[in-house]
Formats: C-alpha cells, sequence, structure tokens
C-alpha cells in the first residue's frame, strides 16, 4: 500500500519517516497494548504513512474506525481525530457509556494537527478532560508519490476566502519551512495571488524570527506559489487523462480507489483473499468494495497515468502482447542458463499482468461511461465555453442536465465554467439559472449559489469578458494537437492547456512571468517575484549532473490532470528541470465545490 | 444569513420554520444589494412551497415538506395526482420545458405508457 518514494528527484523518505516518527510517539502516550480508533477521513491518510505492522510494533494491535458507538475489550483506548466537535461527543459518549458499566480504562486522545481549544472547551464542559492524556500529531506534509505532496487540508479554499480564516496559510507556509529546513532555503520565488502573497510574508516573518538557520546547501532552486482562484477554469472541465478520469468516475482518496472485489483479487485465489480492514465494513450481500492503491510503483499504471484516455486502449493492447511475448518465449528457450535468467524476471512479469488485467477492467468501466451521448455532449459544452463558441447551445445543455436532474455539482461546475470563461453569466439568464436550480433542487441551494457567488466562481456579466485576451496570449487552445505523441500540454484536456500549468511554464523560460505582465495583470491578486538571501555558510553547490528541480505549491488544490501536464512539461528538453507538486489538496471540480454546497438532512 | 441555517435544520415544526424563513427573507429585502432582493423572492416562494406541501400532506397522507418543486410535481404525478401537479405548476411558472421533462420521467416510471404516449 505504501508507495515507496525514494524518488530520483529529491529523497522524499525522511519526510515520511519523521511523521513516522511523531506518530509512533503520539501513540505510545498510554503504555501497553491498546485499542487505536481512527477518524474515518484520517485513515487512508495514515496508511500511506506507517503500515499495520508499525502500528501493532506501538501497542496498536486493535485498530477501529471512529464511530458513536464502540465495541472493543480493550484497557486502553487511544483516539486520532481532526479537532472536530462532532467527534468530540461521540468520544464522550464512549467514556460516559464504560464508566456507567464499570468498565475501568485510559484513554487518549491525540488531535491532527492540534488541539483547538473550542474541543477542549467541549470535553471540559462534559466533565471528562480529566479522563484523556491529550496530545498533538502534527502531520502536515504527507508524500503521495515521487512527485506529489499533500498536506490534505480538505476546505482550505473555503475557509480563507468564505471565512476570512487564515489557518490553513499558516499552515502552508510552516509546510514551507520545514521543506527549507530539510532541503535548504529556496532562492527564487514566485508567486500570483493572495493567499501566495500572504504566505510568503509568513515565510520572511518566520525566517526572522528563527534567527539562526540551518546550513543546507539549497536542493531546491526555485519555487511557485499559486492561488487555485486565479485559475478556477480548469478544475471545472472533467479530466481527459487515464488517472483523471478515475478521479472523475470513481474519485480517488489517498491514493487509492475503491473497486469492486471481483475485479482487483484475482479469479483463482478469489476464496483464500484476506478480507481487508475498510471493506469488512461494508454491508454484506453487495459486492464487497476494496481499495486499490495507484501511485507509480505500479509499473504499468505509472506509465499510462498521464495518458489522454483516447490512446490508452492501444496502450494496454501493446503491454498484453508484450508480455504474452515473454511467456511464449519459455517454449523456445531450452538451456539452463536461459530458464533460470527466465525465471528471474517471471515474478515482475507476472505481476504486470495482474496489474495489466486490473487497468484493463477500470478502462472498460471508464469506456462505458466516456461512450455515453450525455458524457460526450457535456465535454463538448466544456470545449464549446472554452473556445466561446456556441453559447446558446451550452446554456441549452445546461438548462437540459437541470430538468433531468442531473447531479448537482456537474450543473454547478458547468455554470462556473461559463462564467469564468465568459466573464460572468448575463443577469437575466443567470436568474433564470438559479431560479431553475432552486426548484428543481431544493431550497438549500439558495445558500450553495450565495458561497459560489461570494466567492465570485458565479458571477453577473459586468465588463468585457477578458478571457479571450488570455486565451489567445496564453495559447490555451492547441488546434494542431497530436494526441499519439503529444506536443503540448493540452493534450491532457485533449486541447486545452490548463491555465495554471501554462503560467508556470512561462514562469520558467529565461525572460519569465516579465513577458506576459499583461496577463497576469488581469488575473486575480497581486505578482511578486523575490529571491530569498541564502543564510550565510549554505553555498550553492547543486550537482551539476542534476536538472534542477522547481516546486510548485498549488494553494487550494491541484488537479490530476495538472500534475500529469507538469510531469509532461519536465520530460521535455526545453524545460530541463524537475517539478515537486504541493498542495493543500488533491482534487477535481466536485471536491472542489463540496464543501461550498450546502445540504440539509 | 445564517438565519436560514437555522431553518433549514429545523425538522417537521412547520410554524417555527415559516418564523425563521420570514426572518430571513426580512434580513435579505431590507438589504440594498440588488442580489439579495433576488434572493428575498426565493425565499417567499419556499414558504409558499411549504404550506402547500402541508396541505398536500393533510390531504394525501405522505410526506411532502422538505423537497423541492419539481420533485413535488414528480411525487404528485406517480400519485395520479395530476391537477394538483398543474396547479403547482403553474403557482411557481415552471418551464414548460422542465414539467414535460418531469412528466416523462414520472410516467415512464409508473409504466403508463398510454398517458406517455399522448404527448
Amino acid at each position: 500500500q505504501i508507495p515507496n518514494i525514494s524518488s530520483k528527484v529529491l529523497n522524499l523518505t525522511s519526510i515520511r519517516d519523521q511523521s513516522k516518527l511523531e506518530l509512533g510517539a503520539a501513540i505510545s502516550t498510554l503504555k501497553g497494548s491498546k485499542a487505536l480508533v481512527m477518524d474515518p477521513k484520517l485513515i487512508g491518510l495514515l496508511n500511506l504513512l506507517a503500515d499495520p505492522a508499525f502500528l501493532s510494533g506501538c501497542g496498536a494491535d486493535k485498530r477501529y474506525e471512529l464511530k458513536p458507538e464502540i465495541n472493543t475489550d480493550s484497557k486502553n483506548i487511544v483516539y486520532i481525530v481532526r479537532p472536530e466537535v462532532k467527534y468530540m461527543h461521540w468520544i464522550t459518549g464512549h467514556v460516559k457509556e464504560h464508566a456507567e458499566r464499570g468498565l475501568k480504562k485510559e484513554y487518549s486522545i491525540v488531535f491532527v494537527p492540534r488541539a483547538t481549544i473550542l474541543c477542549q472547551r467541549v470535553l471540559e464542559e462534559e466533565g471528562v478532560m480529566g479522563s484523556f492524556v491529550i496530545s498533538d500529531f502534527p502531520l502536515d506534509i504527507v508524500p503521495f508519490d515521487e512527485d506529489v505532496l499533500s498536506l490534505e487540508l480538505a476546505s482550505s479554499y473555503k475557509e480563507y476566502l468564505l471565512d476570512g480564516d487564515r489557518t490553513s496559510l499558516f499552515h502552508v507556509a510552516k509546510s514551507l519551512m520545514k521543506l527549507q529546513a530539510m532541503f535548504g532555503t529556496i532562492p527564487i520565488v514566485k508567486g500570483k495571488g493572495h493567499c501566495s502573497r500572504l504566505v510568503m510574508d509568513m515565510i520572511v516573518r518566520m525566517r526572522k524570527e528563527m534567527g539562526e538557520e540551518c546550513t543546507v546547501p539549497p536542493e531546491i532552486d526555485s519555487l511557485i506559489l499559486l492561488d487555485r482562484d486565479i485559475d478556477t477554469i480548469t478544475p471545472m472541465c472533467t479530466q481527459l487523462t487515464y488517472e483523471g478520469l478515475i478521479d472523475e468516475i470513481f474519485t480517488i482518496n489517498n491514493n487509492a480507489v475503491f473497486l469492486n472485489e471481483d475485479i482487483v483479487v484475482p479469479p483463482q485465489n478469489q476464496q483464500s483473499a484476506p478480507a481487508s480492514a475498510p471493506s469488512s465494513a461494508s454491508p454484506p450481500a453487495q459486492i464487497k468494495k476494496v481499495p486499490f492503491p495507484l501511485h507509480s510503483n505500479d509499473k504499468v499504471y505509472s506509465e499510462i497515468r498521464d495518458t489522454n484516455f483516447s490512446v490508452l486502449c492501444g496502450l494496454l493492447n501493446k503491454k498484453a502482447k508484450d508480455i504474452d511475448e515473454y511467456y511464449k518465449m519459455f517454449k523456445q528457450n531450452q538451456s539452463i542458463s536461459a530458464i533460470r535468467d527466465y525465471m528471474k524476471k517471471l515474478a515482475s512479469y507476472q505481476m504486470e499482468h495482474n496489474s495489466l488485467r486490473i487497468h484493463t477492467c477500470i478502462t472498460e468501466q471508464i469506456l462505458d461511461v466516456t461512450k455515453s451521448p450525455l458524457f460526450m455532449k457535456g465535454i463538448e459544452t466544456e470545449q464549446n465555453l472554452l473556445a466561446g463558441v456556441n453559447l446558446e447551445v451550452a446554456e441549452r445543455f445546461i438548462e437540459d442536465c437541470i430538468n433531468k436532474k442531473e447531479p448537482i455539482h456537474k450543473v454547478l461546475r458547468l455554470l462556473i465554467l461559463y462564467s469564468s470563461t465568459h466573464n460572468g453569466i448575463k443577469p437575466k439568464q443567470l436568474d433564470f439559472f438559479k431560479r431553475e436550480v432552486i426548484q428543481t433542487y431544493g431550497c438549500s441551494h439558495i445558500l450553495t449559489l450565495n458561497n459560489l457567488e461570494k466567492l465570485g466562481l458565479i458571477r453577473k456579466a459586468d465588463l468585457r469578458p477578458s478571457f479571450p485576451s488570455i486565451r489567445k496570449d496564453l495559447h490555451l487552445i492547441v488546434e494542431d494537437l497530436n494526441e499519439q505523441s503529444p506536443n503540448d500540454i493540452a493534450y491532457t484536456y485533449s486541447g486545452y492547456a490548463p491555465l495554471s500549468v501554462r503560467l508556470v511554464q512561462t514562469a520558467i523560460k529565461p525572460n519569465g512571468w516579465r513577458q506576459i505582465d499583461d496577463i497576469l495583470k488581469q488575473l486575480p491578486g497581486p505578482t511578486f517575484e523575490e529571491i530569498q538571501p541564502l543564510p550565510q555558510g549554505a553555498t550553492t553547490n547543486v550537482k551539476s549532473d542534476r536538472k534542477p528541480i522547481t516546486l510548485v505549491y498549488f494553494i487550494g488544490g491541484v488537479t490530476f490532470s495538472e500534475i500529469s501536464a507538469l510531469r509532461f512539461l519536465s520530460r521535455q528538453d526545453q524545460a530541463n528541470r524537475d517539478f515537486i507538486i504541493l498542495t493543500t489538496k488533491l482534487i477535481n471540480g466536485n471536491t472542489m465545490i463540496d464543501n461550498l454546497v450546502e445540504v440539509f438532512n | 444569513i445564517y438565519l436560514q441555517e437555522a431553518l433549514s435544520c429545523d425538522p417537521s415544526q412547520l410554524d417555527q420554520r415559516i418564523k425563521a424563513y420570514n426572518k430571513s427573507m426580512e434580513h435579505y429585502h431590507h438589504s440594498k444589494d440588488k442580489e439579495d432582493q433576488v434572493t428575498s423572492k426565493f425565499i417567499d416562494d419556499q414558504i409558499k412551497l411549504e404550506m402547500l406541501q402541508k396541505e398536500l400532506e393533510t390531504n394525501l397522507q405522505d410526506t411532502f415538506v422538505g423537497i423541492s418543486i419539481s420533485d413535488t410535481i414528480y411525487k404528485l404525478i406517480t400519485m395520479n395526482q395530476a391537477k394538483k401537479a398543474q396547479s403547482i405548476r403553474s403557482e411557481f411558472k415552471v418551464p414548460d420545458k422542465r414539467f414535460w421533462w418531469i412528466k416523462i420521467k414520472a410516467l415512464s416510471m409508473m409504466a403508463d405508457w398510454e398517458e406517455l404516449m399522448k404527448f
């Protein structure tokens, strides 16, 4: 399950090891064997850090998901949770119930990343504060892959922009300080957006307050900070890379996708398959859903994850032929040494074979969706909105979606895309859409629409639209795209180049952002370029045999397709650098607006 | 603005709900922002809807409060209450197109092919 991340670019294992140590220390606050009760939202994340063996080593031999009821015979219970008031009430319930039944137990709560006053207050008022050993587990950066790191703060975008809450920005700054302590001060910083500016200011202040700095030679040569709200267009479009589509259709959480068991477990040993932890909780009678890990340690996956879906079938086919050829080779080879060589590689080929079988199944299921007329019509509408043509057709399609009561997320994504590509929606049209949405999906969406308007995701058309000039100057629509062997990042969306990644692409050019000054002015938030003075003693002895590394920080989330586009850039010769991607959350259009959609009962 | 939250959380206590709706409507209505005026109209509609739904509940012995206008029409058609569905439609000025969609969906759900053919 845990990806191997001792990457060729930057050694990220040390980040994980440090978190693992801290986790171990937090769990060990209670001595002896104990039950570990985990926040459902954290389980997947903790799985990326530590395997069951490690947790058992810390004495946590029983592990549960946190629920309103608890059923364990362990004498010691360690809760590991995000600081949410709801959980405090659940936990208080457990303690009181145990007390009523005359059970004597020891309790501890580990807060991730740290306890809030509100949570402590709840425990105090319930009169159970004294029963707990309370500690913090400052989990911040979680490595997801060789080149992807995330803080997994789901609501940071909303918290800052809607509620004016800067806590998550503080975590962003802290995470950068941590990286700089490990890999050296990053000399060049470029940024765009309000959040980026604030984070930069925080870093400068934190460096001053720290006084003395460690003198690690800088391994990362530049940092690019980008706010999500300078590009709200890209996440609203349907991702068309393999990984992106898996995320759009099945949703990827913490590097894993939940699939029907008959896909993941090889047919011959289905009976003996060990039941994994999350699946045992799912209701019986139905087909079990089991998590399937997705990361670059899976050789087949690492080759196909970033490709456009249209070329996928061909690739899978070729791969299958390769493996078949290898199996056939056995019949021809007769000499002992040849057989020995053959056997050496056999295991890895069998692994590839299995993974290929699973990915073919996934591809089949995706094809079922992408072949449907509704899906194609949706893509067409997106492309029309991006290109700024056939607006009436797009409007009619959105109306139809509402009439058919398609998922609300889909409708809102299209409306946001419409608004952000056309600098707003005509007032009359907007009022019409609002009424349709509310009458169809219920009145709680009065609030949803209010949220979206406050964030500027949906707005009334006012000025002359600025998107056409941005589209032209940044060459966002690529007509002569070669899908077989892509020549531009636009392949990730079959013809549309993600705005965010275009900005990164220009930032690393010799003249940088200066040549697109006019465009940057049209996007929200300040633009800045700064040079961080290196601490004395830290010399720039970047090894010349290695490409320079740029850290790209997406504040407010990044999609899988954008990651694919950046990987594509680093493979291009002209870029001649590697990218490490850090974000507050891995998102897609649905998850991005998820915490803006208000639902009651 | 958060007045609205209070109302939506309230369960079947209609009086309380309406009271909360009225409060938030006033709040929006007195705002100078044009957007908020629009919002206050939406809430006004919602009050009307829930009153009607309450009436339906007593007449038809089924739950209605809490579902949207489209869903109400859908439910009424599946319950063979086409007339009541029509009156909701005209009350809230539901566009023809959407009404047809709802009707087609509801009729095919009931497998009422005869009625469907009449279109």
